[in-house]
């Protein structure tokens, strides 16, 4: 592997607009400024991974069963890194329903997998999670007895100290937006786009990402990655989780370049008429400009806005900053809380032996402690300061009081204190300084959003024809195709934006097959140990999609048998897992949920192999967890600890 | 160091640590013992031959008052559920004083689970007692099926932990732990105190030859809830 080297290669930013302008032909400065103005930036180095990990789930409901109906509820505290399981001695005890919760609580998106029976049933479900350190909470209430998908209240709400602060309290259907906006912006993850037959750009977020983290329960998606297959789906996951360098600009360039152009297939007939059309609306729309003397004010808002936008962005990023500085100084507050725990129970320990030392000391033996015999009956010879046993010299009453051991050790002790005092007043800091950040950045962001309804409120019938007008004309201009008649500026653009493209993938494309081998090797490796029979290939293309060769013939991952494609599908998981670790770019969020593992006939050995590999890989990458639905098995016994586990035995439910 | 001390906020990732002896602590822990068997023993009707006047009764009843001594959270959380049957407003205070101290972290002397369950050998504290004439531990009682080690208190043993007291008042609050202790043990044999303590998962869950872990984190949320209800 020669990782080093190509990372050497590819944080040459200087040398990569350099490329960019040769391969244009447009001058350097015109590059920047290009780059610049559609949001790209040299992104060689990758944000750090943020853990997330699940703390908590709570639900509650009535059950309407053929025998009777029955109040239910389930609460499962204390969760947090490590392996988890919900068990059952038998099928259709809720192991799915539960985990089914965590993913639509992790999506923002209800009731998603929840079965239409225990959606039904449900009144009330409380989720709460931790991103590092921050801990936060989705909640949900609705009518038990309700089965429609959109009937309910939400909330999303943030731990900051001790205050829960709500970020998003209404409807059920707007809580996924929310969710979504929150996981991008604390994971640094950038959104997929794509673009429709029909031209249309439209974009993977949260959901398809998230996606990956969960795996089982579908076991008809063909997917090796998350879900879906369309647009490059699993490939693209696979690059945010192993964490690419350069991965974000390509993202950048690739989406400036569809925005630009929409859809590039060419329409011949009938031209002349669009553009008719064209011009008529581009008259319509200066008609409207000159009637209207608010345009010009509206302008100037919009202004404001784009400047309001740009402060809101600075003010986000400091609060990050500032919000990684708290948590590293929380971090240091806890380690060093537990020493001085640890140094005040030694003091303590020390100075109940000098006094319980003190008071025995002045005490005589009475009887023999070997053969019991009393020295009142049985006198001894002895001068009083010696042992009347040992006969050895008789330490001092003063000499033991001055206690070297606990004197060194109450001296430690007001040193970590000393320490203790000073991280406490460096968190108690950075939470103001934190405090200060939020709350100007809240009334940036107020004052931007009444900016925007200000724009709304007063836009009036023909400001909403000159905006219907505008789309049109600009739908009219896509209609007529970049190429037909681009004006200057957008032909340069485009080159630029060609260039830049094709730099980039030159600079990822061998860090990237590297990776991708590393995927594929780690992948056959474990399918193999997981029961896959007879694997001696496996490669993972450009694409992201995996070929395999079986038993001496070509196949691929979307061919395998439902059983085969759990195992392969588990396998990748850890893959990535382990080659981002190895790589030290990694950007897992240390989350997997992974429901019935060992279905699909699935044998002992081979299971037993697959939870010592999770367990391992998790274990390995520290701060991981791991949530496992699962007949209870046997082999479970060694891997997950008792304290972790919930499990319904005999045909007991788990809820 | 010689002392163990876990007060983990999250028990669940509390690494459990094999067992190493203690050295240094034999008087600590011999007073502690003397205060143990004074405090937890019967006046006899009739003194023996030898002078003893009280009785203090099993060897594992010993082990598990002690637990409670060494263990400030496990002992909190008996009180809570003293509490709980008694409606006993103050006891709430005193454990809400337990923590206040930080006692559950303080005062930890962590104690390894064996076969039995929480044990440390006594031996030498017992023989360091009967040799300076406070304590006799007598032969092996059998009562029907039940087989048991008792102790015999002597006079002088009382006279000796009231001195020590006036001498080093720190001492006292040893004495008042044992009262403390009482209060949840007095009514219960050896053996269900010990049921008591299996209740708890961190207990019985600890695997032989490690430490039994600290229950500080889930009592302080007891408590807080349970003062919450009470206002």
């Amino acid at each position: 592997m020669n990782t080093q080297v190509t990372a050497m290669k590819l944080a040459d930013e200087f040398t990569w607009i350099d490329g960019i302008s040769k391969t244009s032909n447009v001058d350097r400065s015109a590059v920047e400024d290009i780059l610049r103005r559609h949001g790209i930036r040299a992104q060689a180095t990758v944000p750090r991974a943020r853990k997330v990990a699940f703390t908590s789930i709570s639900f509650s409901g009535e059950k309407e069963e053929i025998a009777s109906h029955a109040e239910f509820q389930f609460n499962w505290q204390g969760l947090g890194p490590g392996l988890w399981a919900v068990m059952s001695d038998v099928n259709n005890r809720g192991k799915s329903s539960i985990l089914n919760i965590l993913k639509a609580a992790l999506q923002g998106d209800f009731p998603n997998n929840i079965k239409p029976d225990i959606w039904r049933w449900l009144s009330k479900i409380d989720v709460d999670l931790r991103i590092d350190l921050i801990n936060y909470r989705v909640s949900v209430e609705k009518q038990s007895g309700d089965q429609s998908t959109n009937a309910g209240q939400a909330k999303l709400s943030r731990q900051l100290e001790d205050d829960w602060t709500t970020l998003y309290e209404g409807d059920l259907p707007g809580l996924k937006g929310h969710v979504e906006d929150l996981f991008m912006e604390e994971l640094g993850f950038t959104k997929i786009y794509a673009v429709n037959d029909s031209g249309t750009l439209y974009e993977h977020s949260w959901p398809a990402v998230a996606s990956a983290l969960f795996i089982g329960g579908n076991t008809e998606s063909k997917a090796i990655f998350g879900e879906l297959v369309v647009d490059g789906l699993p490939l693209r996951l696979l690059q945010l989780y192993i964490g690419l360098p350069w991965i974000s600009t390509l993202t950048a360039i690739t989406t400036a370049k569809k925005i630009l152009a929409p859809t590039s297939r060419p329409f011949s007939d009938p031209l002349v008429t669009v553009r008719k059309h064209l011009k008529t609306v581009e008259e319509e729309i200066a008609a409207i400009r000159s009637k209207v003397p608010s345009a010009v004010e509206r302008v100037d808002l919009r202004h404001h806005m784009t400047m309001l936008d740009t402060q809101l962005a600075e003010k986000q990023a400091k609060v990050g900053v500032t919000r990684e500085a708290l948590q590293l100084s929380i971090e240091a507050l806890d380690r060093i809380r537990a020493e001085q725990a640890a140094q005040a129970c030694l003091v303590q320990a020390l100075s109940d032996e000098r006094d319980a030392g003190y008071v025995f000391r002045n005490l005589r033996p009475e009887r023999c402690p070997a053969c019991e015999a009393d020295f009142r009956i049985h006198p001894v010879q002895h001068k009083d300061e010696n042992c009347i046993l040992c006969k050895s010299a008789l330490t001092h009453t003063d000499e033991v009081v001055s206690d070297d051991r606990l004197q060194a050790a109450a001296h430690d002790l007001e040193d970590i204190n000393n320490v203790l005092k000073g991280e406490e007043s460096k968190v108690s800091v950075a939470r103001r300084e934190l405090n200060k950040l939020t709350t100007a950045r809240d009334a940036l962001s107020s004052e931007l959003e009444a900016a925007q309804n200000e724009l709304r409120e007063n836009s009036d019938d023909s400001e909403l024809r000159f905006a219907e007008l505008n789309a049109t004309a600009k739908e009219l201009k896509a209609l007529l195709g970049s190429s037909d008649s681009p004006d200057l500026k957008t032909r340069q653009d485009k080159a630029v934006l060609d260039a830049a493209e094709k730099q980039t993938r030159e600079l990822i494309d061998g860090l990237q097959t590297e990776i991708l081998n590393d995927v594929a090797d780690a992948i056959m490796r474990l399918s193999t140990t997981f029961g896959v029979r007879n694997l001696t290939e496996a490669t993972l293309n450009g694409q992201g999609h995996l070929k395999l060769i079986q038993g001496g013939a070509d196949t691929s991952f979307s061919k395998l048998t439902k059983g085969e494609r759990l195992r392969v599908k588990i396998a990748a998981a850890l893959a990535v897992v382990e080659v981002a670790r190895a790589r030290g770019l990694g950007r897992h969020p240390g989350l997997l949920i992974l429901d019935s593992p060992g279905a699909e006939e699935v044998v002992d050995s081979d299971f037993h192999e697959m939870l010592a590999n999770v367990s391992r890989v998790a274990q390995e990458m520290g701060g991981v967890q791991v949530l496992i639905g699962t007949i209870y098995r046997k082999e479970l016994e060694e891997v997950v600890p008792h304290l972790n586990r919930r499990h319904a035995q005999g045909d007991a439910p788990l809820f | 160091m010689t002392e163990h001390n876990t007060y983990p906020t999250d028990i669940t990732s509390a690494p459990s640590h094999l067992a190493a002896p203690e050295f240094g602590m034999r008087h600590r822990d011999a007073l502690r013992l003397l205060f143990i068997l004074a405090g937890g023993s019967q006046a006899l009707e009739h003194p023996t031959e030898d002078g003893a006047t009280h009785l203090f009764r099993s060897e594992k009843r010993l082990m598990a008052i002690d637990f409670l001594v060494r263990y400030p959270d496990y002992l909190a959380d008996s009180l809570l559920d003293l509490y709980e049957t008694s409606d006993d407003k103050d006891l709430l205070a005193v454990v809400e004083r337990i923590f206040a101290n930080e006692e559950p972290s303080v005062r930890l002397i962590s104690m390894v689970r064996w076969h039995f369950g929480a044990y440390q050998k006594i031996e030498t504290a017992l023989s360091c007692l009967h040799a300076y004439g406070f304590v006799r531990p007598m032969k092996l009682v059998i009562d029907g099926e039940n087989k048991r080690y008792d102790y015999h208190i002597y006079p002088k043993a009382f006279s000796f932990l009231r001195t020590a007291i006036a001498e080093v008042p720190d001492l006292g609050w040893y004495e008042n732990r044992v009262q403390l202790v009482m209060k949840v043990a007095s009514a219960k044999s050896g053996s269900e105190l010990k049921n008591w303590q299996y209740e708890h998962d961190e207990y019985s869950n600890t695997p032989q030859g490690s430490f039994i872990p600290s229950i500080a984190g889930k009592v302080k949320v007891r408590l807080d809830e349970l003062k919450r209800a009470h206002k």
